[in-house]
């Protein structure tokens, strides 16, 4: 899960590249020829929505989301692994109704045909990122869950 | 049990949960979930989940983020945090605690292009300790140095907490970065007195160095233009009106890959290792984003921000004393909740405060980000003590802790002192946007 979630993330995030040299492509143009990149904002948030939505299951599989252990670092070791037992069920919980919800919500905007404002990119496009990168964090932690249960009942 | 009272008890379970080391978005995000379903209905559920996360995920002016990020992580992988150090070692080493005022000053113009406070304090720890140490400064010196110095990442722009705390609070980013560049000069100033006062008091934690003559300082300046030099494009790019900080943060991203490729330290492992970095520190943003725009919706519909608002009325506080009370609350909190979190956490509850009371918001955001950089460095959960501990081998958690709280000192004076004179705030964006 590691592995999978770093080589999204790694994918996801080639797409802030693209938003960095359009941007600085398009500064360039429209200082010295008026022309600019079409739909440079639309492109951009796009880029963002990839980069951002699809790093988001490597900070779950890696653990690195913010979280306090100042409390449950003192605790004996079989009550930590409860605790982040609960942390992963309620990430689980969570995270696979965001992408659920995510999705029939984009399913509707699908049928309704929208699109983006300024060069008409298809919603769709916009909501994917979200709604992949919500389904496999949760996976991710469905994967926590199975590990921390493991080691709290033992095989 | 009415809405506000649900409200309240949102909160107090949204504190257990994050004690218990569940995900501070995950813990903002089910507390939202479950107390807007209990108010509102599960018809609810559809819209804060179906479309809260999306909204807020999707805004152009969020792009800003990741880009400062990378610039940063870019930056840090150059090698011009050595650069910097060296050029000010040799400019003002030879000062009294001279190697503890160049880290200072390291740290703030690192964290200038940075923006991050955690990247800056683990960067110039790799570059300033050894020589430190090496020299014969005192532990506790060097490291409560470079744990206050690099806090100077977030309050110097281009910084990330101010981008957030804009957008969340619909404010100009361009006039949050100028609110933040005089209180960030008064950071630096105040620290390298601090500096010099301990190392007047106790000469024996900071060996006085020779002092760098002609060609050689002459020579420290060059290597210090590349950093100065990204820095002036970006913010004044973005001043001069030439992109917009979004725009600017790209350039700035693109200038830091550019350095690195000139200085030959752009490699593959590079290249990864920066992008690992910028999902990482994105994802995360982005999902406490998420999680704190599900608690929201939660919070404004549990009117508990009215409540306390009618409440503070009751209390007849000037606006300066509800500002105090609203700091006094920050830094306690910052003892205990990762700064980011708490800062986005009570930002649904505080902000309507700030609004009904009349005070400017710009300047309360410069006051807010300056007790977060405190909750940095104020144990048991200061982030950048945890990020100085584990970068030197053989530096013991305490021994950061006790050599900060000098620093400590100095932010309390910069607070008193920003809280008395808005405008050191507010004059640079009013005479400028």
């Amino acid at each position: 899960m590691k592995r999978i979630s770093l080589a999204l993330a790694l994918a996801g995030t080639s797409a802030f590249l693209v938003a960095v040299f359009l941007t600085v492509t398009d500064i360039v143009l429209r200082s010295f020829s008026g022309m600019t990149v079409y739909g440079l904002t639309d492109i951009v948030t796009l880029c963002t929505m990839i980069g951002a939505m699809l790093a988001i299951p490597r900070g779950f599989a890696a653990e690195e989301h913010v979280a306090v252990d100042v409390f449950t670092a003192r605790m004996p070791l079989r009550a930590q692994n409860v605790c982040a037992l609960v942390a992963a069920l309620l990430a689980l919980i969570f995270l696979a109704a965001v992408a659920w919800f995510g999705f029939q919500q984009m399913m509707r905007e699908y049928a309704y045909g929208d699109r983006s404002q300024s060069i008409g990119i298809p919603m769709i496009f916009y909501w994917l990122p979200l709604v992949t990168g919500m389904a496999v964090a949760a996976l991710a932690n469905l994967w926590l869950v199975v590990r921390y249960a493991r080691a709290v009942f033992g095989k | 049990m009415s809405a506000p009272l649900t409200g309240v008890v949102g909160l107090v379970a949204l504190l257990a949960l994050i004690s218990i080391r569940v995900p501070v978005a995950i813990a903002m995000g089910v507390v939202g979930v479950v107390g807007g379903i209990y108010i509102n209905g599960w018809f609810s559920l559809g819209f804060v989940l179906g479309s809260q996360p999306f909204v807020t995920s999707s805004s152009y002016s969020l792009s800003v983020i990741p880009l400062f990020v990378m610039m940063g992580a870019f930056a840090s992988r150059a090698g011009l945090s050595a650069s910097l150090y060296q050029a000010l070692h040799a400019l003002i080493g030879h000062w009294r605690g001279g190697l503890a005022s160049a880290t200072i000053g390291a740290c703030a113009l690192f964290g200038a292009v940075c923006g991050s406070s955690l990247a800056t304090a683990a960067t110039m720890a790799r570059v300033a300790v050894p020589e430190m140490t090496g020299i014969g400064y005192d532990r506790r010196l060097t490291s409560g140095a470079l744990a206050a110095g690099g806090t100077l990442g977030i309050l110097i722009p281009p910084s990330i907490i101010m981008v957030i705390f804009a957008l969340l609070t619909e404010q100009s980013i361009g006039r949050m970065f100028l609110a933040g560049m005089i209180p960030g000069v008064l950071a630096a100033l105040l620290y390298i007195t601090t500096v010099t006062i301990l190392a007047t008091l106790r000469p024996d934690w900071a060996p006085r160095m020779q002092r760098v003559h002609g060609e050689n300082r002459l020579a420290a300046l060059r290597m210090m233009s590349p950093i100065l030099g990204l820095f002036l494009v970006v913010m004044g790019g973005i001043y001069a009106g030439i992109f917009s900080p979004t725009e600017g943060a790209g350039v700035g991203a693109f200038g830091a890959i550019v350095l690195a490729g000139l200085r030959g330290s752009l490699n593959r492992q590079v290249i990864r290792d920066a992008l690992v970095e910028t999902a990482s520190t994105t994802a995360m943003l982005f999902m406490i984003l998420i999680g704190t725009s599900v608690l929201q919706f939660f919070i404004e519909t549990s009117t508990l921000p009215r409540v306390i608002v009618d409440w503070i009325g009751t209390l007849g506080l000037s606006a300066t004393g509800v500002i105090v009370l609203i700091l006094v609350i920050y830094i306690i909190l910052g003892c205990f909740l990762d700064s980011l979190s708490m800062m986005l956490i009570t930002l649904p509850l505080v902000f309507p405060i700030v609004q009904e009371m009349g005070i400017d918001p710009i300047w309360f955001g410069v006051l807010v980000v300056s007790v977060v950089e405190v909750g940095l460095i104020t144990p048991p959960l200061g982030m950048n003590l945890y990020v100085i501990a584990s970068s030197v081998p053989n530096l013991r958690f305490e021994t950061v802790a006790a050599g900060v709280v000098p620093f400590l000192l100095a932010d309390f004076v910069r607070i008193a002192l920003l809280v008395a004179i808005p405008a050191l705030s507010l004059f640079l964006p009013n005479l400028l946007m």
